[in-house]
């Protein structure tokens, strides 16, 4: 028989133990509390024919975001610290930043965390940068984000330039040399298009874009599209639009069984292990299979073994990308505060953008933050969606919807530097013109 | 100039061929083979090995840390499975008969244990409870829990110091150490260390103890009086350092490089890394132990299933020993 242990219990049981245990070392040190505000997109578009619905984003983030403040409310009880998260649902982009400055003046939060939406996160890195608070993107990889000089706000979501140049990189490398590119007409679609030129034709060997077609957000109909890609005959199509377009395309595309790989830019909606299960029943018989990410349940190794089984055992669910984005926002965010002995948002920011600073986040290599732009340097996984997926809601057929079969850039490259290796994906520093 | 490193080389291999020379003769190594459910006992003056089951299920039931009981008859193991979440029988210590390879033993942990400690007097086993946050200690005689410590998230390394004062416990997720008076059986304090501490080892005079950091790329140097970091060693973003063990007259610490299929050796006085040891290394050093006397050092190397013999005299590698599948950490035993 096995006994299945919780946070909560572990929580009690360490709780107690510090409070008699530690009191004179609470005494001794420097006492940090920090309060952190969380503005995540619950009760948007209620349709689930609509791409503004993020709710099962959000409860994904919520869940992560919960998970780091009682694994890190545990570090934080060793030395007396206190750690406090405010939650806003904020349906709308109006509404995020209603629920931002509410979060600061009221509840005087050091730490904003959100990114649902490129003018919300726009909002957001204002707002932070005028009330010298920080900001923690988890969900928000758009390109021109990362060029604005907001010495307050850090990209814990990788950029879209790191995961197109991680995407291009494995599907070059396996032989698919000619592409097709599907991008709609919003502000983040032109970026994402314009990036994928330079990812697929100027940073790699070999790659030609055959066709591109720019589609209306919240289009249907796909005819003119699928001509274009059965007259360009490319080796792969990559769709840079929403998460619904992805599918709606995905669906249409399923029908010509045409054989063409099939791809997608994986915004953090499309990372969920819901989407997944999604895509998986639409492409019954085409080759929707391998996807990228910014994390994975599957992956076993790193210390990531135990955080992903933690976080199962807490949520009998698995650890989405966005609910490890969140984790760590929590993470960083205390050990920003902790390392640097204040729960300021400029101190926490100079540790966090300190070139010596080096963090861990479960993914097997010392990261940092880009000096440039505040990205976070790390790796991406890439994985392959299964075959055989069903709508079982148990933990493991949940998990078993897509396996981890790579890392970009791998992590064990003896020999080289190991920033300069993350450093291979994403945009480099004459690129942006954030100076510190 | 190749042909005469490889003479060099060769002429040191001939000289350790049987490396018992420097070593005592009735030396035993014992590896926990983490994925074959396992020891490897290696017996260094005959240079035979066998093999001791603590577990018919390999793959399912993992052996990891160790400690050797005073008279080196007995090897107590942490034993746990695959699945961090969960509490199962296999989350126990394990004591095993080195003579006739039976578990004579079991002492209930809970919470996957995966390093341990022996004190001193052999009196007290301690061990790191990794999936609870918390460290247990362990009568060895009566099997009675003497208590149980929160400690970071993750904990890992455990190591008791020279005068039995005090037990060290490292947070792999919280880069801490929590310190426990092993006397009156009380929690003392917890510090902050590098990133992801991995393992910490007092110096045989109990002055110092040293705290890898596997993220970090760092070894702390900690003031056990003061349980306070005094210095901290810089190895390189990617050494990934795991174990690590200190030669018997403190001059040396010896630190497996994991990944990097690398051990460092750090010089202790001048606190700098005065070597680095790739070649011929095994592949994945995670455990690592000096000999008695110093003159070699072992490591358990995870992914080639074997133990890498290092010389201190050349820091070089002079022999590789078979093990089991998985080797995870390496302990000496007379």
């Amino acid at each position: 028989m096995s006994l299945l242990l919780t946070r909560r219990s572990m929580l009690r049981a360490t709780a107690s133990a510090s409070i008699t245990g530690l009191f004179s070392t609470a005494l001794q040190a420097e006492q940090i509390s920090l309060t952190i505000g969380a503005v995540l997109p619950f009760g948007g578009g209620t349709s689930k024919n609509n791409a503004e619905n993020l709710s099962d984003l959000a409860a994904s983030a919520k869940r992560g975001l919960t998970f780091g403040l009682e694994d890190t409310q545990k570090n934080a009880d060793l030395f007396g610290d206190q750690i406090k998260i405010h939650f806003a649902a904020a349906p709308s982009s109006e509404a995020a930043v209603r629920s931002a400055k509410r979060l600061v003046q009221l509840n005087k939060v050091q730490v904003l965390i959100g990114g649902f939406g490129l003018s919300e996160t726009e909002e957001l890195m204002r707002i932070a940068e005028e009330n010298g608070v920080l900001f923690l993107n988890i969900a928000c990889s758009a390109d021109r984000l990362r060029q604005q000089c907001n010495k307050m706000s850090f990209h814990i979501e990788p950029s879209a330039a790191m995961y197109l140049d991680a995407i291009a990189a494995w599907y070059l490398r396996a032989g698919y040399r000619k592409w097709f590119i599907i991008s709609d007409d919003t502000l983040e679609g032109t970026d994402r298009s314009d990036r994928s030129l330079v990812s697929i034709q100027e940073r790699h060997w070999g790659g030609k874009v055959v066709g591109q077609s720019n589609i209306q957000k919240g289009q249907t109909n796909f005819e003119n599209e699928i001509h274009k890609i059965a007259k360009t005959k490319p080796d792969v199509v990559i769709n840079l639009s929403d998460w619904l377009s992805q599918l709606r395309f995905a669906a249409r595309f399923e029908a010509e069984s045409s054989g063409i790989e099939l791809t997608g830019f994986p915004e953090q909606a499309a990372q969920l292990r819901a989407f997944y299960g999604s895509l998986g029943q639409i492409c019954r018989n085409s080759n929707a299979g391998h996807r990228a990410s910014s994390w994975e349940c599957t992956l076993d190794a790193y210390g990531a073994r135990e955080l992903n089984a933690r976080f199962a055992a807490r949520w009998g669910a698995p650890m989405d990308p966005i609910s490890w984005a969140g984790f760590q926002a929590i993470k960083l965010s205390y050990e920003a505060a902790k390392f640097s002995n204040s729960s300021t948002g400029l101190t926490m920011s100079n540790y966090l953008s300190d070139p010596s600073t080096v963090l861990d986040v479960h993914k097997g290599i010392g990261v940092s933050f880009r000096l440039w732009d505040n990205q976070l340097r790390q790796s991406l996984y890439l994985v392959r969606l299964s075959d055989k997926i069903d709508n079982r809601q148990e933990l493991e057929a949940i998990k078993a919807r897509a396996q981890l079969v790579g890392e970009m850039p791998a992590i064990y490259m003896p020999g080289t530097d190991p920033v300069e290796r993350l450093d291979q994906i994403g945009d480099l520093s004459n690129l942006g013109d954030c100076k510190k | 100039m190749k042909d005469k490193l490889g003479i060099c080389s060769l002429l040191i291999s001939l000289i350790c061929a049987g490396f018992a020379c420097a070593e005592t003769a009735d030396t035993r190594l014992f590896v926990s083979n983490e994925y074959g459910a396992s020891l490897s006992v290696i017996d260094v003056g005959s240079n035979k090995s066998r093999m001791l089951n603590v577990s018919a299920r390999p793959g399912e039931v993992r052996p990891r840390g160790m400690a050797i009981s005073l008279d080196g008859n007995t090897v107590y193991t942490a034993i746990s499975d695959f699945f961090p979440n969960s509490e199962k029988l296999e989350d126990a210590i394990v004591a095993v008969d080195v003579a006739s390879g039976e578990i004579i033993r079991s002492y209930s942990a809970g919470g996957n244990p995966e390093r341990l400690a022996i004190s001193p007097d052999g009196t007290q086993i301690w061990a790191a409870l990794e999936a609870v946050a918390m460290a247990v200690g362990i009568d060895a005689e009566t099997g009675v829990e003497l208590g149980r410590f929160p400690t970071g998230v993750e904990p890992e390394g455990v190591d008791v110091s020279p005068d039995g004062a005090y037990v060290y416990v490292t947070g792999e997720t919280s880069h801490t150490i929590s310190v426990i008076d092993a006397r009156s059986l009380k929690l003392v304090t917890h510090f902050l260390v590098g990133n992801r501490p991995r393992d910490v080892a007092f110096s045989a005079d109990g002055k110092h103890a040293y705290a890898t950091a596997e993220i970090g790329g760092s070894v702390s140097v900690i003031d056990v009086q003061r349980h306070q970091v005094v210095e901290t060693i810089q190895l390189g973003l990617d050494s990934r350092p795991v174990e690590i063990d200190i030669s018997p007259d403190g001059k040396y610490a010896f630190v497996a490089g994991g990944g990097t299929n690398a051990v460092y050796v750090i010089d202790t006085i001048n606190r700098k890394v005065a070597n680095v040891i790739k070649e011929r290394m095994g592949r994945r050093p995670w455990g690592i132990s000096v000999g008695p006397n110093g003159d070699f050092v072992y490591t358990a190397n995870g992914l080639s299933d074997s133990v890498s013999v290092i010389s201190t005299d050349c820091m070089c590698v002079v022999e590789q020993i078979q093990a089991g599948r998985g080797a995870h950490s390496i302990e000496v035993g007379g």
